[in-house]
């Protein structure tokens, strides 16, 4: 398949997607009603499909789009097809600067929970960084990030363990679980930035991601200044990461999967599965959140666990396939 | 199915909704029946203390489109949705009554207050003030200063900064559990200590036998229940800051008269 034509493809179903989001919700509206909303944006129907859905169905593309771009640098970085932004340890920093923000009672300032969560992933993300920069080897940087991710998930553990209010408890574990509910514009202008950061990192870093498929020998008699294009590789992935986490919580699943559906249609290459991987997680988390919007339950399901439920059983058949391929 | 916008039946003044179960009852006992244009999912569980009045109530979820939807001008929550729903709906003009996570009976009678105003019942309000008070004064000591701790069947117990410990100090009884918030019980000290009174929380839902994890699968502790409970309090008084809060201390305190 050619570049333009899966392109082409991946924007057609995002662009679908996104109607879909816009259109389907908790409420079912009626044709007069949906009219109503393009006519009136301040009626009830435009404020249901302009200030709730539509900055929802954004921000859940902006997340989906940094998490399968990050897991395709990530797992192009590390040449493991089981590496997603989550094993660099950046997630459960996020997660863990969120949960202190919780507990020390900033709840009731989204902007501060954000703030805090971006935080914890950027000092993660500095940590790998240092890491890359003294070991070259994928299997030290993914072994230095599982202990990061270890740690981070330990010390939120800890936040939990010594909280004295089961009710911050609840609202730091709905924030783990992952929503782009109740978002709005300015949430995600906030993540906007250290995204278009990462994005250009990864881009930068893109050509590298070739070369490395060859070995690092190989790689570092190829003329490109490896070193800087690795730690801009490590660099963007967690400013892509930190960020998706700070504007909706812990999402797992999507930056292994998105790579992963599109893989194929590149012939493996690791460049060129980078925008695809983006458009993928894209459409992945606009659809898993209407699914979580319009299932039958009467709570609504969490963004976190819809992609969990689904990109599951895709790691299964991940970790399956690479067992074969190491046995044959 | 096509949801009509705002076509619930509610007064044009006043349109309320709640978006948990604790907010449910601030809303079901102090707002008038008609003005509610929606209750939690959970607000008709048998675990709610005014489930009987949910019947026939909307219930919806705590989304903000559910929310939108309704079109309440008043919309009060506890656990119920998060800051950035709060923030969504104070730009549209709804008045977001937050409850708060209190510490004690004075915090209780601000949730109260603030219930009310939000809602233009004050005297209904201060009604629920009075009707708990009333039943605070008369079991104000019954322990007299007797060493008493809370435990629920998954083994937690509170202490200082909890609204239990001052329902265990308002029937007089000393709280053994002196560490802050909520906090697993140490079945070491509980041993021990033996404290005259235990007060059992949440034991109406789940059994001790059911915790296969918690302290309950210990056969002392199950032998300790049974000698030293003074009350079995349910979770319809203990999962809200509210006034019926009041009733817990009242079982506490009759508790020691019946002896």
């Amino acid at each position: 398949m050619s570049r333009l034509t899966l392109t082409t493809a991946l924007v057609a179903a995002l662009g679908l997607a996104l109607a879909m989001g816009l259109a389907l919700g908790e409420v079912p509206l009626s044709l007069a009603q949906y009219l109503d909303a393009f006519r009136h944006p301040g009626s009830a129907p435009g404020e249901i499909l302009w200030a709730l859905r539509a900055p929802r169905v954004v921000a859940a593309a902006v997340v989906g789009a940094a998490l399968g771009l990050s897991g395709a640098v990530m797992q192009g970085l590390l040449r493991n097809p089981l590496a997603e932004p989550g094993v660099l340890g950046v997630s459960a920093g996020g997660g863990l600067g969120a949960a202190l923000a919780i507990a020390a009672g900033l709840a009731v300032s989204p902007e501060a929970v954000q703030a805090a969560a971006l935080a914890g992933a950027l000092l993660a993300g500095l940590a790998v960084a240092v890491a890359a920069a003294r070991f070259r080897e994928p299997e030290a940087l993914i072994l230095f990030g599982v202990a990061l991710s270890a740690f981070g998930g330990a010390l939120t553990a800890l936040v939990f363990n010594l909280s004295p209010s089961p009710v911050s408890n609840t609202e730091i574990l709905s924030w783990l679980m992952g929503s782009v509910a109740n978002r709005d514009w300015s949430d995600i202008a906030r993540a906007l930035l250290p995204m278009a950061a990462g994005l250009g990192l990864c881009l930068y870093a893109a050509r590298a991601l070739l070369v490395m498929t060859l070995g690092e020998e190989t790689a570092a008699l190829s003329g490109l200044p490896m070193e800087r294009l690795r730690a801009a590789a490590v660099a963007g992935a967690a400013l892509l990461t930190g960020a998706a986490v700070a504007l909706a919580g812990v999402i797992g699943f999507v930056g292994l999967a998105a790579p992963h559906l599109v893989r194929g249609a590149v012939r493996g290459d690791p460049e060129r599965v980078l925008i695809p991987s983006a458009l993928t997680g894209a459409v992945l988390v606009v659809c898993a959140d209407l699914i979580g919007r319009i299932a039958p339950t009467e709570i609504e399901l969490k963004l976190g666990v819809v992609t969990a439920l689904f990109g599951a059983p895709v790691f299964a058949l991940v970790a399956w396939r690479a067992a074969r391929s190491w046995s044959a | 199915m096509v949801l009509a916008l705002g076509a619930t039946p509610a007064s044009a003044a006043q349109r309320v909704m709640s978006l948990d179960q604790c907010a449910d009852q601030y809303v079901m006992a102090l707002s008038p029946r008609k003005a509610i244009v929606g209750v939690s999912m959970r607000a008709g569980d048998p675990d709610a203390y005014l489930h009987a009045q949910a019947a026939g109530l909307p219930r919806r979820r705590a989304s903000a489109e559910s929310i939108l939807a309704a079109q309440p001008n008043v919309v009060v929550r506890y656990w119920g949705g998060d800051a950035l729903m709060s923030r969504i709906l104070a730009r549209r003009g709804v008045t977001v009554v937050d409850l708060t996570d209190q510490g004690g009976f004075d915090g209780v009678r601000q949730n109260i207050r603030a219930v009310a105003s939000a809602l233009g019942a004050r005297a209904r309000g201060e009604a629920l003030v009075a009707d708990m008070d009333g039943k605070l004064a008369a079991s104000v000591g019954a322990w007299h200063g007797a060493p008493g701790m809370y435990l629920t069947p998954a083994g937690f117990s509170t202490g200082p900064g909890t609204l239990i410990d001052a329902m265990l100090r308002g029937a007089g009884l000393d709280n053994r559990t002196t560490a802050p918030g909520y906090v697993q019980a140490s079945m070491e000290r509980l041993v021990i200590d033996q404290p005259v009174g235990l007060v059992l929380g949440f034991f109406d839902a789940y059994g001790l036998s059911q915790q296969l994890w918690a302290p309950g699968r210990r056969t002392f502790v199950r032998d300790l229940t049974a000698r030293r409970q003074i009350a079995s309090l349910p979770g319809a008084v203990l999962d809200c800051p509210a006034w019926f809060a009041a009733d817990g201390v009242q079982a506490i305190s009759r508790a020691k008269r019946a002896r």
